[in-house]
Protein backbone atom coordinates (compact mmCIF):
# COMPACT_ATOMS: atom_id res chain seq x y z
CA UNK A 1 0.00 0.00 0.00
CA UNK A 2 1.29 3.32 -0.45
CA UNK A 3 1.73 6.04 1.88
CA UNK A 4 -0.67 8.62 1.99
CA UNK A 5 1.03 11.84 -0.46
CA UNK A 6 2.88 14.55 1.86
CA UNK A 7 3.25 18.26 1.80
CA UNK A 8 5.71 20.11 3.73
CA UNK A 9 4.99 23.60 5.14
CA UNK A 10 7.13 26.40 7.02
CA UNK A 11 6.40 28.19 9.20
CA UNK A 12 7.34 32.26 9.44
CA UNK A 13 10.37 31.63 11.60
CA UNK A 14 11.71 28.80 9.26
CA UNK A 15 10.78 25.74 10.96
CA UNK A 16 9.34 22.99 8.36
CA UNK A 17 6.01 20.59 9.08
CA UNK A 18 5.61 17.78 6.96
CA UNK A 19 1.96 16.71 7.10
CA UNK A 20 -0.30 14.47 5.00
CA UNK A 21 -1.66 16.66 2.01
CA UNK A 22 -5.19 15.55 3.39
CA UNK A 23 -4.52 17.17 6.42
CA UNK A 24 -2.81 20.24 4.78
CA UNK A 25 -5.59 20.94 2.22
CA UNK A 26 -7.71 21.67 5.40
CA UNK A 27 -6.87 25.06 4.67
CA UNK A 28 -8.28 26.86 1.75
CA UNK A 29 -5.18 28.83 1.08
CA UNK A 30 -2.69 25.62 1.16
CA UNK A 31 -5.41 23.98 -1.15
CA UNK A 32 -5.76 26.77 -3.78
CA UNK A 33 -1.63 26.89 -3.62
CA UNK A 34 -1.11 23.29 -4.54
CA UNK A 35 -3.67 23.15 -6.93
CA UNK A 36 -1.91 26.38 -8.83
CA UNK A 37 1.79 25.70 -8.34
CA UNK A 38 1.31 21.72 -8.90
CA UNK A 39 2.48 18.68 -6.47
CA UNK A 40 6.20 20.23 -5.86
CA UNK A 41 8.71 18.77 -3.16
CA UNK A 42 9.49 22.58 -2.06
CA UNK A 43 7.86 23.60 1.30
CA UNK A 44 4.95 25.42 1.41
CA UNK A 45 6.22 29.03 3.58
CA UNK A 46 3.14 30.12 5.56
CA UNK A 47 5.04 34.14 6.35
CA UNK A 48 2.33 35.30 8.53
CA UNK A 49 1.99 32.02 11.44
CA UNK A 50 4.92 31.07 13.37
CA UNK A 51 5.97 27.54 14.29
CA UNK A 52 4.03 27.19 17.72
CA UNK A 53 0.79 28.48 16.09
CA UNK A 54 0.65 26.67 13.05
CA UNK A 55 2.03 23.89 15.18
CA UNK A 56 -1.72 23.88 17.17
CA UNK A 57 -3.40 24.85 13.71
CA UNK A 58 -1.78 21.48 12.66
CA UNK A 59 -3.49 19.83 15.27
CA UNK A 60 -6.67 20.82 14.62
CA UNK A 61 -6.37 20.17 11.00
CA UNK A 62 -4.96 16.65 11.91
CA UNK A 63 -8.06 15.99 14.34
CA UNK A 64 -10.94 17.05 11.47
CA UNK A 65 -8.94 15.47 8.63
CA UNK A 66 -12.06 13.72 8.04
CA UNK A 67 -14.76 15.98 8.04
CA UNK A 68 -16.92 17.30 5.61
CA UNK A 69 -15.23 20.41 4.21
CA UNK A 70 -17.33 23.61 4.15
CA UNK A 71 -19.39 24.09 0.97
CA UNK A 72 -17.42 26.60 -1.18
CA UNK A 73 -20.83 28.20 -2.24
CA UNK A 74 -22.26 27.81 1.35
CA UNK A 75 -23.61 31.41 2.28
CA UNK A 76 -21.29 32.53 4.87
CA UNK A 77 -24.65 34.67 6.10
CA UNK A 78 -26.45 32.14 6.46
CA UNK A 79 -27.11 32.55 10.40
CA UNK A 80 -28.31 28.80 11.23
CA UNK A 81 -25.45 27.09 8.53
CA UNK A 82 -22.87 29.26 10.76
CA UNK A 83 -24.85 28.63 14.36
CA UNK A 84 -24.95 24.72 13.54
CA UNK A 85 -21.06 24.94 12.68
CA UNK A 86 -20.12 26.69 15.54
CA UNK A 87 -21.74 24.27 18.33
CA UNK A 88 -18.25 23.77 19.99
CA UNK A 89 -17.46 19.91 20.37
CA UNK A 90 -15.62 18.45 23.34
CA UNK A 91 -12.22 18.37 21.88
CA UNK A 92 -12.28 21.69 19.89
CA UNK A 93 -13.31 22.91 23.65
CA UNK A 94 -10.20 21.31 25.00
CA UNK A 95 -8.36 22.34 21.98
CA UNK A 96 -8.93 26.19 22.17
CA UNK A 97 -7.84 26.31 25.68
CA UNK A 98 -5.27 28.29 25.69
CA UNK A 99 -3.58 31.43 26.74
CA UNK A 100 -5.49 34.82 25.45
CA UNK A 101 -2.14 35.91 22.99
CA UNK A 102 -2.22 31.82 21.36
CA UNK A 103 -6.14 32.19 20.96
CA UNK A 104 -5.86 35.04 19.00
CA UNK A 105 -2.70 34.15 17.01
CA UNK A 106 -4.81 31.01 16.31
CA UNK A 107 -7.73 33.14 15.56
CA UNK A 108 -5.54 34.96 12.48
CA UNK A 109 -3.66 31.84 11.69
CA UNK A 110 -7.47 30.34 10.86
CA UNK A 111 -8.43 33.53 9.01
CA UNK A 112 -5.19 34.01 6.92
CA UNK A 113 -5.32 30.38 6.20
CA UNK A 114 -8.68 30.75 5.21
CA UNK A 115 -10.13 27.27 7.50
CA UNK A 116 -13.43 28.52 8.33
CA UNK A 117 -14.25 26.04 10.48
CA UNK A 118 -11.54 26.64 13.16
CA UNK A 119 -12.37 30.27 12.57
CA UNK A 120 -15.35 29.81 14.08
CA UNK A 121 -14.25 27.48 17.08
CA UNK A 122 -12.15 31.00 17.64
CA UNK A 123 -14.76 33.50 16.93
CA UNK A 124 -17.35 31.59 18.90
CA UNK A 125 -14.74 31.67 21.54
CA UNK A 126 -14.29 35.03 22.15
CA UNK A 127 -17.82 35.72 21.92
CA UNK A 128 -18.78 33.55 25.04
CA UNK A 129 -15.48 35.51 26.64
CA UNK A 130 -17.55 38.34 26.52
CA UNK A 131 -21.31 36.80 27.16
CA UNK A 132 -23.14 39.12 30.11
CA UNK A 133 -19.90 40.99 31.05
CA UNK A 134 -20.04 45.14 31.51
CA UNK A 135 -17.68 46.74 29.38
CA UNK A 136 -15.86 47.42 32.71
CA UNK A 137 -15.09 43.35 32.86
CA UNK A 138 -14.63 43.26 29.31
CA UNK A 139 -11.84 45.89 29.23
CA UNK A 140 -10.17 44.17 32.68
CA UNK A 141 -10.17 40.64 30.53
CA UNK A 142 -8.29 41.81 27.63
CA UNK A 143 -6.29 44.54 29.15
CA UNK A 144 -8.29 47.24 27.42
CA UNK A 145 -8.16 50.98 28.88
CA UNK A 146 -10.78 53.19 28.67
CA UNK A 147 -9.42 55.22 25.57
CA UNK A 148 -13.15 57.95 25.15
CA UNK A 149 -12.85 61.43 25.47
CA UNK A 150 -15.25 63.30 27.26
CA UNK A 151 -17.47 63.89 24.33
CA UNK A 152 -17.42 60.56 23.32
CA UNK A 153 -18.31 59.62 26.98
CA UNK A 154 -20.95 61.98 26.43
CA UNK A 155 -22.46 60.54 23.26
CA UNK A 156 -22.21 56.89 24.36
CA UNK A 157 -24.44 58.14 27.80
CA UNK A 158 -26.70 59.81 25.29
CA UNK A 159 -26.88 56.44 22.92
CA UNK A 160 -27.36 54.33 26.40
CA UNK A 161 -30.40 56.29 27.11
CA UNK A 162 -32.34 55.85 24.25
CA UNK A 163 -32.41 52.31 24.12
CA UNK A 164 -33.42 52.25 27.59
CA UNK A 165 -36.38 54.77 26.56
CA UNK A 166 -39.33 53.05 27.29
CA UNK B 1 -9.86 47.94 42.82
CA UNK B 2 -12.15 49.67 40.16
CA UNK B 3 -11.14 47.46 36.96
CA UNK B 4 -10.67 50.70 35.14
CA UNK B 5 -8.44 51.98 37.51
CA UNK B 6 -6.29 49.01 37.85
CA UNK B 7 -6.17 49.22 33.86
CA UNK B 8 -5.32 52.71 34.21
CA UNK B 9 -2.53 52.17 36.65
CA UNK B 10 -1.08 49.56 34.41
CA UNK B 11 -1.35 52.37 31.87
CA UNK B 12 1.15 54.46 34.30
CA UNK B 13 3.59 51.87 34.05
CA UNK B 14 2.70 51.60 30.42
CA UNK B 15 3.39 55.38 30.07
CA UNK B 16 6.72 55.61 32.14
CA UNK B 17 7.91 52.91 30.43
CA UNK B 18 7.46 54.79 26.24
CA UNK B 19 8.95 57.94 28.08
CA UNK B 20 11.93 55.79 29.37
CA UNK B 21 11.53 56.04 33.42
CA UNK B 22 11.18 54.10 36.07
CA UNK B 23 7.43 54.62 37.27
CA UNK B 24 9.25 55.36 40.63
CA UNK B 25 11.44 57.68 39.44
CA UNK B 26 14.77 56.08 41.40
CA UNK B 27 16.82 55.77 38.25
CA UNK B 28 16.89 59.17 37.38
CA UNK B 29 20.34 59.77 36.94
CA UNK B 30 20.84 63.26 35.36
CA UNK B 31 18.38 66.06 35.76
CA UNK B 32 15.99 66.93 33.02
CA UNK B 33 16.48 69.53 30.67
CA UNK B 34 13.77 72.06 29.57
CA UNK B 35 13.11 70.29 26.67
CA UNK B 36 12.65 66.46 28.54
CA UNK B 37 10.23 68.47 31.00
CA UNK B 38 8.33 69.95 28.38
CA UNK B 39 8.15 66.51 26.87
CA UNK B 40 6.83 65.16 29.67
CA UNK B 41 4.32 67.83 30.21
CA UNK B 42 3.09 67.72 26.87
CA UNK B 43 2.85 63.60 27.49
CA UNK B 44 0.72 63.80 30.54
CA UNK B 45 -1.35 66.62 28.99
CA UNK B 46 -4.74 64.89 28.71
CA UNK B 47 -4.56 65.01 24.50
CA UNK B 48 -1.43 62.97 24.52
CA UNK B 49 -2.73 60.59 27.46
CA UNK B 50 -5.63 59.50 25.04
CA UNK B 51 -3.32 59.21 22.46
CA UNK B 52 -1.24 56.77 24.37
CA UNK B 53 -4.17 54.79 25.70
CA UNK B 54 -5.11 54.82 22.25
CA UNK B 55 -1.27 53.52 21.43
CA UNK B 56 -1.86 51.35 24.16
CA UNK B 57 -5.26 49.38 23.42
CA UNK B 58 -3.62 48.98 19.68
CA UNK B 59 -0.94 46.80 20.97
CA UNK B 60 -2.98 44.00 22.64
CA UNK B 61 -3.83 40.84 21.69
CA UNK B 62 -7.67 41.12 21.11
CA UNK B 63 -7.20 43.96 18.66
CA UNK B 64 -4.48 42.43 16.13
CA UNK B 65 -7.77 41.04 14.90
CA UNK B 66 -8.66 42.24 11.59
CA UNK B 67 -12.18 44.39 11.31
CA UNK B 68 -14.03 41.62 9.40
CA UNK B 69 -12.47 38.96 11.99
CA UNK B 70 -13.50 41.11 15.23
CA UNK B 71 -17.08 41.61 13.78
CA UNK B 72 -17.47 38.13 13.04
CA UNK B 73 -16.34 38.24 16.71
CA UNK B 74 -19.91 40.08 17.13
CA UNK B 75 -21.79 38.23 14.59
CA UNK B 76 -21.49 35.62 16.51
CA UNK B 77 -22.05 36.98 20.00
CA UNK B 78 -25.25 37.98 18.52
CA UNK B 79 -26.42 35.53 17.03
CA UNK B 80 -26.00 32.44 19.99
CA UNK B 81 -26.79 35.30 23.15
CA UNK B 82 -28.54 37.67 21.66
CA UNK B 83 -30.65 36.38 19.02
CA UNK B 84 -34.07 36.20 20.85
CA UNK B 85 -33.10 39.34 22.92
CA UNK B 86 -36.24 41.91 21.83
CA UNK B 87 -35.85 45.47 23.87
CA UNK B 88 -32.05 44.47 25.21
CA UNK B 89 -30.81 43.76 21.92
CA UNK B 90 -29.39 47.66 21.30
CA UNK B 91 -28.17 47.57 24.80
CA UNK B 92 -26.59 45.07 24.58
CA UNK B 93 -25.02 46.25 21.56
CA UNK B 94 -24.37 50.02 23.40
CA UNK B 95 -22.77 48.42 25.74
CA UNK B 96 -20.56 46.45 23.65
CA UNK B 97 -19.47 49.77 22.41
CA UNK B 98 -18.74 51.18 25.71
CA UNK B 99 -15.47 49.09 26.09
CA UNK B 100 -13.30 51.50 23.72
CA UNK B 101 -12.69 53.76 20.46
CA UNK B 102 -11.92 50.76 18.59
CA UNK B 103 -14.96 48.69 19.24
CA UNK B 104 -17.11 51.80 19.81
CA UNK B 105 -16.40 52.97 16.09
CA UNK B 106 -16.45 49.33 14.38
CA UNK B 107 -20.03 48.43 16.08
CA UNK B 108 -20.73 52.44 15.14
CA UNK B 109 -19.98 51.77 11.45
CA UNK B 110 -21.45 48.36 10.96
CA UNK B 111 -24.58 48.55 9.07
CA UNK B 112 -25.75 45.23 9.38
CA UNK B 113 -26.00 45.05 13.60
CA UNK B 114 -28.05 48.57 13.29
CA UNK B 115 -31.17 46.51 11.40
CA UNK B 116 -33.35 45.54 13.45
CA UNK B 117 -36.03 48.56 13.94
CA UNK B 118 -38.40 48.19 16.56
CA UNK B 119 -41.48 50.32 17.30
CA UNK B 120 -41.39 49.72 20.85
CA UNK B 121 -38.19 51.17 21.02
CA UNK B 122 -37.55 55.36 21.39
CA UNK B 123 -38.42 57.38 18.14
CA UNK B 124 -33.96 58.30 18.89
CA UNK B 125 -33.18 54.85 18.82
CA UNK B 126 -35.73 54.02 15.76
CA UNK B 127 -33.76 57.10 13.88
CA UNK B 128 -30.42 56.12 15.00
CA UNK B 129 -30.83 52.89 13.43
CA UNK B 130 -32.21 53.68 9.98
CA UNK B 131 -29.77 55.56 9.88
CA UNK B 132 -26.45 53.72 11.36
CA UNK B 133 -28.01 50.52 8.48
CA UNK B 134 -27.09 52.64 5.83
CA UNK B 135 -28.80 51.06 2.88
CA UNK B 136 -28.81 47.42 4.42
CA UNK B 137 -31.88 45.66 4.25
CA UNK B 138 -34.62 45.90 7.19
CA UNK B 139 -36.02 43.95 9.85
CA UNK B 140 -39.14 45.84 11.25
CA UNK B 141 -40.81 44.34 14.12
CA UNK B 142 -43.97 46.30 15.01
CA UNK B 143 -45.54 44.60 18.50
CA UNK B 144 -46.91 47.05 20.36
CA UNK B 145 -46.10 47.28 24.37
CA UNK B 146 -49.26 48.51 25.54
CA UNK B 147 -52.66 48.60 24.50
CA UNK B 148 -54.92 51.11 23.77
CA UNK B 149 -58.23 51.72 21.70
CA UNK B 150 -56.55 54.32 19.27
CA UNK B 151 -53.29 54.08 17.70
CA UNK B 152 -50.72 55.72 19.66
CA UNK B 153 -48.85 58.93 18.12
CA UNK B 154 -45.54 57.18 18.59
CA UNK B 155 -46.89 54.49 16.57
CA UNK B 156 -48.06 56.93 13.66
CA UNK B 157 -44.87 58.40 13.70
CA UNK B 158 -42.93 55.23 13.61
CA UNK B 159 -44.75 54.21 10.57
CA UNK B 160 -44.08 57.53 9.06
CA UNK B 161 -39.83 56.89 9.73
CA UNK B 162 -39.89 53.41 8.34
CA UNK B 163 -41.84 54.47 5.44
CA UNK B 164 -39.37 56.62 3.75
CA UNK B 165 -37.31 53.34 4.10
CA UNK B 166 -39.94 50.83 2.61
CA UNK B 167 -37.71 50.18 -0.14
CA UNK B 168 -35.21 48.32 2.39
CA UNK B 169 -38.12 46.33 3.91
CA UNK B 170 -36.35 42.64 4.46
CA UNK B 171 -39.10 41.58 6.89
CA UNK B 172 -41.82 43.06 8.65
CA UNK B 173 -43.71 41.55 11.70
CA UNK B 174 -46.81 42.90 12.38
CA UNK B 175 -48.77 42.20 15.71
CA UNK B 176 -51.03 44.54 16.21
CA UNK B 177 -55.19 45.09 17.39
CA UNK B 178 -57.71 46.03 14.82
CA UNK B 179 -58.04 49.76 15.25
CA UNK B 180 -54.71 50.05 14.85
CA UNK B 181 -54.29 48.18 11.55
CA UNK B 182 -57.46 50.41 10.69
CA UNK B 183 -55.62 53.43 11.99
CA UNK B 184 -52.48 53.07 9.82
CA UNK B 185 -50.70 49.75 9.62
CA UNK B 186 -52.98 48.73 6.66
CA UNK B 187 -52.42 51.81 4.57
CA UNK B 188 -48.65 51.26 5.20
CA UNK B 189 -49.08 47.32 3.63
CA UNK B 190 -50.83 48.63 0.47
CA UNK B 191 -47.72 50.86 -1.84
CA UNK B 192 -45.33 48.47 -2.86
CA UNK B 193 -42.35 46.75 -1.08
CA UNK B 194 -39.70 45.61 -3.93
CA UNK B 195 -36.90 44.01 -1.22
CA UNK B 196 -39.16 42.21 1.47
CA UNK B 197 -39.17 38.83 1.81
CA UNK B 198 -40.89 38.15 4.73
CA UNK B 199 -44.31 39.40 6.06
CA UNK B 200 -46.30 38.57 8.90
CA UNK B 201 -49.64 40.17 10.21
CA UNK B 202 -51.55 39.34 13.10
CA UNK B 203 -54.40 41.01 13.78
CA UNK B 204 -54.39 40.87 17.92
CA UNK B 205 -58.21 40.70 18.15
CA UNK B 206 -60.12 40.24 15.12
CA UNK B 207 -61.24 36.92 14.29
CA UNK B 208 -62.46 35.56 10.74
CA UNK B 209 -61.52 38.06 9.07
CA UNK B 210 -63.12 39.04 5.81
CA UNK B 211 -61.60 42.26 4.68
CA UNK B 212 -59.72 42.03 1.80
CA UNK B 213 -56.38 44.03 1.57
CA UNK B 214 -54.22 44.46 -1.56
CA UNK B 215 -51.37 43.99 0.09
CA UNK B 216 -48.48 46.19 -1.44
CA UNK B 217 -50.76 46.71 -4.09
CA UNK B 218 -49.15 43.07 -5.45
CA UNK B 219 -45.96 44.40 -5.88
CA UNK B 220 -43.82 42.49 -3.39
CA UNK B 221 -41.62 40.51 -5.58
CA UNK B 222 -39.12 39.04 -3.61
CA UNK B 223 -42.11 38.05 -0.75
CA UNK B 224 -41.34 33.84 -0.02
CA UNK B 225 -42.72 33.89 3.15
CA UNK B 226 -46.02 35.43 4.24
CA UNK B 227 -48.27 34.70 7.48
CA UNK B 228 -51.72 35.81 8.01
CA UNK B 229 -53.68 35.63 10.76
CA UNK B 230 -57.12 37.26 11.32
CA UNK B 231 -55.95 39.41 7.92
CA UNK B 232 -56.98 38.45 4.65
CA UNK B 233 -55.46 39.60 1.14
CA UNK B 234 -56.78 39.59 -2.56
CA UNK B 235 -56.21 35.91 -3.28
CA UNK B 236 -55.49 36.81 -7.12
CA UNK B 237 -52.47 39.00 -5.50
CA UNK B 238 -49.30 39.04 -7.17
CA UNK B 239 -47.60 38.24 -3.78
CA UNK B 240 -48.39 34.82 -3.87
CA UNK B 241 -46.65 33.72 -6.59
CA UNK B 242 -43.34 33.16 -5.28
CA UNK B 243 -44.40 32.18 -1.74
CA UNK B 244 -42.29 29.05 -0.17
CA UNK B 245 -43.90 29.63 3.07
CA UNK B 246 -47.91 30.32 3.49
CA UNK B 247 -49.04 30.24 6.87
CA UNK B 248 -53.13 31.58 7.04
CA UNK B 249 -55.38 31.50 10.40
CA UNK B 250 -58.27 32.44 11.50
CA UNK B 251 -59.64 33.35 8.00
CA UNK B 252 -62.99 33.51 6.31
CA UNK B 253 -62.96 32.06 2.93
CA UNK B 254 -65.87 32.39 1.05
CA UNK B 255 -65.35 28.63 -0.64
CA UNK B 256 -62.50 26.23 -0.68
CA UNK B 257 -62.38 27.17 -4.33
CA UNK B 258 -61.10 30.51 -3.29
CA UNK B 259 -58.29 29.08 -1.57
CA UNK B 260 -57.61 26.40 -4.35
CA UNK B 261 -57.35 29.79 -6.30
CA UNK B 262 -54.91 30.81 -4.43
CA UNK B 263 -52.90 27.73 -4.03
CA UNK B 264 -52.63 27.74 -7.75
CA UNK B 265 -50.28 30.97 -8.19
CA UNK B 266 -47.50 29.17 -5.36
CA UNK B 267 -46.60 26.65 -7.11
CA UNK B 268 -43.28 26.80 -5.31
CA UNK B 269 -44.80 26.30 -2.00
CA UNK B 270 -42.54 24.23 0.55
CA UNK B 271 -44.31 24.99 3.56
CA UNK B 272 -48.29 25.02 3.59
CA UNK B 273 -50.21 25.97 7.15
CA UNK B 274 -54.12 26.36 7.07
CA UNK B 275 -55.39 26.46 10.50
CA UNK B 276 -58.57 28.11 12.21
CA UNK B 277 -59.74 28.71 9.00
CA UNK B 278 -63.52 28.46 7.30
CA UNK B 279 -64.52 28.08 3.68
CA UNK B 280 -67.91 29.24 2.76
CA UNK B 281 -68.54 26.18 0.76
CA UNK B 282 -66.77 23.00 0.04
CA UNK B 283 -64.59 22.44 -3.34
CA UNK B 284 -66.46 20.24 -5.82
CA UNK B 285 -65.52 17.29 -8.43
CA UNK B 286 -64.97 20.37 -11.17
CA UNK B 287 -63.18 22.21 -8.69
CA UNK B 288 -59.20 22.14 -9.88
CA UNK B 289 -56.91 20.63 -8.52
CA UNK B 290 -53.63 22.23 -7.23
CA UNK B 291 -50.07 21.02 -7.57
CA UNK B 292 -47.90 21.23 -4.75
CA UNK B 293 -44.52 19.72 -6.28
CA UNK B 294 -42.29 21.17 -3.64
CA UNK B 295 -44.66 20.62 -0.36
CA UNK B 296 -42.73 18.92 2.33
CA UNK B 297 -45.02 20.24 5.47
CA UNK B 298 -48.97 20.69 5.67
CA UNK B 299 -51.01 21.59 8.25
CA UNK B 300 -54.60 21.64 7.44
CA UNK B 301 -57.59 22.51 9.96
CA UNK B 302 -60.49 24.10 8.07
CA UNK B 303 -62.87 23.19 11.91
CA UNK B 304 -64.60 20.44 10.34
CA UNK B 305 -63.11 17.28 9.38
CA UNK B 306 -65.42 16.97 6.19
CA UNK B 307 -63.92 20.48 4.71
CA UNK B 308 -60.28 20.01 5.59
CA UNK B 309 -60.55 16.40 3.42
CA UNK B 310 -62.23 18.07 1.16
CA UNK B 311 -59.41 20.42 0.53
CA UNK B 312 -56.53 17.84 1.20
CA UNK B 313 -58.71 15.90 -1.56
CA UNK B 314 -57.32 18.70 -4.59
CA UNK B 315 -54.13 19.33 -2.97
CA UNK B 316 -51.58 17.30 -5.41
CA UNK B 317 -47.82 16.64 -4.46
CA UNK B 318 -45.25 13.93 -6.36
CA UNK B 319 -42.19 15.05 -4.30
CA UNK B 320 -40.48 11.92 -2.80
CA UNK B 321 -40.27 14.31 0.77
CA UNK B 322 -44.31 15.18 0.43
CA UNK B 323 -46.31 15.15 3.71
CA UNK B 324 -47.14 11.14 4.13
CA UNK B 325 -50.86 11.77 4.48
CA UNK B 326 -50.79 13.23 0.91
CA UNK B 327 -48.84 10.44 -0.69
CA UNK B 328 -51.33 8.30 0.82
CA UNK B 329 -54.10 9.81 -0.58
CA UNK B 330 -52.43 9.82 -3.95
CA UNK B 331 -52.29 5.97 -3.63
CA UNK B 332 -55.71 5.71 -2.42
CA UNK B 333 -56.52 7.27 -5.94
CA UNK B 334 -54.45 5.01 -7.69
CA UNK B 335 -56.40 2.22 -6.23
CA UNK B 336 -53.38 1.30 -3.84
CA UNK B 337 -54.61 0.43 -0.19
CA UNK B 338 -54.40 3.74 2.10
CA UNK B 339 -51.63 3.49 4.30
CA UNK B 340 -52.36 3.81 8.25
CA UNK B 341 -50.17 6.53 8.69
CA UNK B 342 -52.81 9.34 8.02
CA UNK B 343 -52.63 10.98 11.20
CA UNK B 344 -56.49 12.18 12.12
CA UNK B 345 -56.07 14.25 15.39
CA UNK B 346 -59.60 15.23 16.32
CA UNK B 347 -59.89 17.91 19.23
CA UNK B 348 -63.40 18.30 21.11
CA UNK B 349 -64.95 20.33 18.48
CA UNK B 350 -62.43 20.31 16.41
CA UNK B 351 -59.70 21.41 14.89
CA UNK B 352 -59.31 19.23 12.51
CA UNK B 353 -55.65 18.43 12.39
CA UNK B 354 -53.56 16.07 9.68
CA UNK B 355 -50.07 16.09 10.22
Amino acid sequence: MSAAPQVTLESSDGEKFKVDKEVAERSVLIKNMIEDVGESDNPIPLPNVNASVLKKVLEYCEHHRGDPLPAADADPSNDDNRKRATEISDWDQKFIQVDQEMLFEIILAANYMDIKPLLDVGCKTVANMIKGKTPEEIRKLFNIVNDFTPEEEAQIKKENEWAEDR
Amino acid sequence: MNPIDAADQNFAAYDASIMGVDPGGDDLQEPLDQADIQLQQQETSPSNQLALRRKHNATLAVHTLPTEVFLQVIHLYILLHLEDLGAGYYLQIINLSRVCSRWYNVIRNSPPLWTRVRAADSLKLVETTLQRSSSHPLDIILHPTTYVDEIPASLQLFLGAVDTHRDRWRSLDILAPYTWMEGGILAALGEPAPSLEKLSVIDGDTMYCTRKVDLFGGNAPRLTSLTLNGVSIRWDSKVLHKLTLLDLSWIHFSSTDAILHALSHSTQLQILEVERCTTGSMATSSSPSVQLRQLVRLDVDLRNQAATENLLDHIECDAEDAPLYLRSRRKQRGGTPVANYINVDIKEGGPYLLR
